[in-house]
């Protein structure tokens, strides 16, 4: 059985990215990722250790995200906006490199809503199944799977009409 | 991974690349983690060990100095009884030079039988 400190060690960067990808800002990053780890200390000895630990730490990740959103949605609204513009702006020949691909990826994810982005993420970025992101989210599969297909549409009808590879011109 | 009752929307060309190009996992720098898991230590009351590899992942000259600086104590204690040890060794080859010729010197000053060639002994029985 891997020690807290071993998990945290290989794990921190993954929470990162899943709080980044689910709407949480850079300044308040260090906070949340804070709270997931202590949440999952506190439930560490429960753990099965034969299971992933991945998935689990992506399920608080997820409540955590959605917390912060539903206290913070103002504040984030007007903060992605910006975002979109800086990408737009200060990068005109943005190719698909991959600092580029991040800051594009989350300024198209600002545009969704927190419950459509929210399943996109863990679905189809983070890879998880709908059948945990039901567990995670504590929503049917039904409704999940809906708010996936939106969240897709949308995405695609935004980057289609803003293709990445012309983001800039 | 989805399920085939559900009509879904495919990820288009671009919304592809988008999601293969920023597959990347960075996370935090250094120090953020460093700190992070000491907030974390704070408050679940946890050994706060986890600074040193941190700091040694940074680089190779960061490793050389986080060696340095672990091993300091040790390498001054060292240079310490080294020191010593050198002053007491130099110490004693001197008070063992100046016992070699000192003894020669006074017999040859106080002892005239070392002129005649006889052996001491011999010389005092005379």
């Amino acid at each position: 059985m891997k020690s807290f400190q071993e998990i945290y060690r290989e794990e921190i960067a993954y929470v990162w990215r899943c709080l980044g990808r689910l709407g949480v800002d850079e300044k308040n990053l260090e906070d949340k990722a804070h709270d997931v780890f202590v949440i999952f200390y506190k439930r560490y000895r429960d753990f099965d250790v034969n299971r992933p630990v991945r998935p689990w730490l992506c399920g608080i990740a997820a409540r955590v995200a959605l917390d912060f959103n539903r206290l913070a949605y103002r504040r984030r609204e007007v903060l992605t906006d910006r975002v979109e513009e800086e990408t737009v702006a200060s990068h005109p020949e943005a190719a698909l490199d991959r600092k580029n691909a991040q800051r594009q990826l989350l300024a198209a994810l600002s545009s969704l809503d927190m419950e459509r982005r929210s399943v996109f993420v863990l679905h189809d970025l983070e890879g998880r199944n709908m059948r945990e992101i039901a567990e995670f989210l504590d929503v049917p599969q039904s409704t999940l799977y809906s708010r996936l297909n939106m969240a897709r549409q949308q995405l695609n009808t935004l980057l289609g009409r803003k293709p990445v590879k012309r983001c800039g011109s | 991974m989805s399920d085939s009752r559900y009509s879904m929307e495919p990820i288009g060309p671009e919304l592809g690349a988008l999601i293969s190009a920023a597959d990347e996992i960075d996370g935090p720098n250094a120090e953020t983690r460093s700190r992070l898991y000491k907030r974390l230590a704070a408050t679940l009351a946890l050994p706060t060990i986890l600074a040193a590899p941190a700091v040694v992942k940074a680089g190779g000259v960061a490793k050389a100095v986080a060696a340095v600086t672990a091993a300091k104590p040790v390498i001054l204690s060292v240079l310490l009884f080294s020191g010593i040890g050198l002053i007491g060794y130099a110490g004693y080859r001197v008070s063992n030079a100046a016992k070699d010729t000192a003894p020669s010197a006074a017999s040859t000053a106080t002892n005239p039988s070392h002129e005649s060639g006889m052996p001491q002994a011999v010389n005092s029985q005379m």
